[in-house]
């Protein structure tokens, strides 16, 4: 995996997780601004997987890059 | 820059917008900018902006509609902004019920809803004239009016007018009455919350309770007295503190006397609510008005079951007269069962922590109580004594009774609507000015005084709240009232946390 790419995936992570603390800091802030038009229950479904894979790519080490350097 | 970082400054710049717009999106929505919200459920699938009919045990599934066994039962409604209006449309079936209500949440302290009628058997089956405006009908003995409008222009000027749930901005009048200055005591043991009217002409409203804690649960036993006009303004309100004794384990309070007086107040119906937990006893009211009735329930206490505290209490049988048509008993205590006597009619509470329902004539009755310790609701008032009684609600009926001197009946009530089989539709329509929103929610309750009795129940089957602001808001205003809001909440967030950290 390119260094690019692994920037590119933590950067998603870090938009999903500021997305979800935003949510969940307007929903305090006034209840039902968030929860009475989306479900965050069920988002949690669809955000956790795509967080843990942005993770699992960004930490992942690159190999071809460990490849080019032993060369 | 190469290939990869450009897209990678893309995709986060997308990343973003989207994020924002999503947002700017959601507060729009919930900006409710053209004043019109309708929330539908057919309560078959949970919903954010409608919650299911609460508490679950006083519910069952059946097929596609809910059966509602026992009262009251809620509903929440999500309320984004404040609205003005609420029409609530029910679709149900009912299995014999005379009465449903359907109830909203209101600012008032304590447990407190405004009840209007989904559904009347009685003003179903009059056979009078009747003129409906959508919301409100006009019953009439003889037809002299054709419309609504043309009635209420003069129905201050016209006599036997009365109204149901409507009202008409009269106040109850006694011409007859005459104040006189004794005093009376009422020396009748009464545990827990009361309200009561008065009347009052000439003369200041002057009452002195003594009342007593029994210290019979743990946490503080406050009272809260407050008094109402005939508009129903408060005008007067005191707070009485616990004494000190807050444990289960502490003795009975001392006596405490608590004096209300409120000299030069215009002559009229005034209603005073003693607003307390059961762990407060009223042991007796001194006081130089005349009349007096309580209002929906009263809880009589004089009994041996509470020995343990008071060494004073009167153990004599009590004598009540009531108007209303429903009269439930209950007890909390083996001391409690006895044979109660309504109008030469006995009933027996054999049991403890149930309610015994029997139905009274259209008349005042008197009910014997020989042995207090019970508690007894009713949708009417209660006189401990005969010339203490007077009706101050014959100028707002609420429950019709053919009285001979009605001859119009106004109703904030329209018949309900046949769909299909015997399912019924019908609407009422909410005024939300003091309507309580409570974490963004509005609070309605269902309820039908017969409903625990002998298994009888009402199914319930779509629910259709549309939501209307009358005096619509700017789209700047809106969102500056939003930010407002923000802000507030977020300085009083921040300012917490501050004063925990430091």
């Amino acid at each position: 995996m390119s260094k690019g790419t692994k920037k590119l995936s933590m950067d998603i992570f870090y938009m999903l997780i500021g997305a979800y603390i935003a949510a969940m800091f307007l929903e305090y802030l006034k209840p039902g601004l968030i929860s009475n038009y989306v479900d965050l229950n069920k988002a949690i479904y669809v955000l956790v997987p795509v967080a843990l894979i942005c993770v699992f790519v960004g930490i992942s080490s690159p190999k071809k890059h460990k490849e080019e350097n032993y060369d | 820059m190469s290939k990869i970082t450009k897209l990678r400054i893309l995709i986060n710049t997308m990343g973003i917008l989207l994020i924002l717009i999503l947002f700017s999106w959601l507060i729009r929505k919930d900006l409710v900018l053209d004043g019109k919200l309708t929330i539908e459920s057919d309560l078959t699938q949970k919903q954010a902006m409608i919650s299911v009919l609460y508490p679950e045990h006083r519910t069952k599934r059946q097929d596609d509609y809910f059966i509602i066994n026992n009262e009251p039962i809620y509903f929440n409604v999500r309320s984004p902004i404040k609205f003005d209006k609420a029409e609530v449309e029910i679709e149900f079936k009912n299995n014999d019920q005379e009465i449903i209500n359907l109830g909203i949440k209101t600012l008032e302290e304590g447990w407190d809803f405004k009840n209007y009628t989904l559904y009347n058997e009685t003003l179903n089956e009059i056979e009078w004239e009747k003129i409906s405006d959508g919301s409100n009908t006009l019953y009439q003995r003889k037809k002299n009016f054709n419309n609504l409008n043309n009635f209420l222009k003069v129905s201050n000027t016209i006599e036997g007018v009365s109204a149901y749930d409507f009202d008409l901005g009269e106040s109850f009048l006694m011409p007859d009455y005459i104040p006189h200055y004794e005093e009376i005591k009422i020396e009748k043991c009464l545990r827990g919350e009361h309200k009561f009217y008065t009347y009052l002409k000439n003369e200041a409203m002057d009452f002195t309770f003594k009342i007593q804690d029994i210290n019979r649960t743990d946490g503080e036993d406050p009272l809260i007295i407050s008094v109402y006009n005939s508009y129903g303004k408060k005008i007067y309100s005191k707070i009485i503190s616990d004494d000190g004794l807050i444990k289960k384990t502490d003795p009975a309070s001392l006596p405490r006397y608590i004096s209300i007086y409120i000299p030069d107040l215009e002559e009229g119906v005034y209603k005073i609510e003693l607003s307390a937990n059961d762990d407060i006893f009223i042991r007796q009211i001194n006081t130089k008005q005349q009349k007096i009735v309580f209002i929906d329930r009263l809880y009589l206490c004089d009994n041996a079951e509470y020995s343990d505290g008071f060494i004073d209490l009167r153990l004599e049988p009590s004598r009540i007269y009531t108007n209303g048509r429903l009269i439930s008993f209950y007890t909390a205590h083996t001391a409690g069962l006895q044979t109660i006597n309504l109008d030469n009619r006995q009933i027996y509470i054999s049991q403890k922590h149930q309610w015994f329902k029997i139905k009274s004539q259209p008349q005042l009755s008197q009910i014997y109580i020989p042995k207090n310790d019970i508690k007894i609701s009713t949708r009417g008032i209660f006189a401990l004594e005969e010339n203490q009684y007077f009706n101050p609600e014959i100028i707002d009926l609420r429950d019709y009774s053919d009285i001979s001197e009605v001859d119009y009946i106004i109703a904030k009530y329209q018949e309900p609507q046949k769909i299909k089989n015997d399912w019924l539709k019908n609407r009422v329509v909410f005024d939300l000015q003091n309507a309580k929103i409570e974490n963004g929610n509005l609070k309605f309750m269902l309820s039908s005084p017969n409903l625990n009795i002998d298994g009888q129940k009402i199914d319930i089957n779509k629910i259709k709240v549309k939501l209307i602001k009358i005096n619509k808001t700017s789209t700047s205003e809106a969102y500056q009232n939003f930010w407002q809001n923000i802000n507030t909440k977020f300085t009083k967030y921040f300012s917490l946390i501050k004063n925990k950290i430091f």
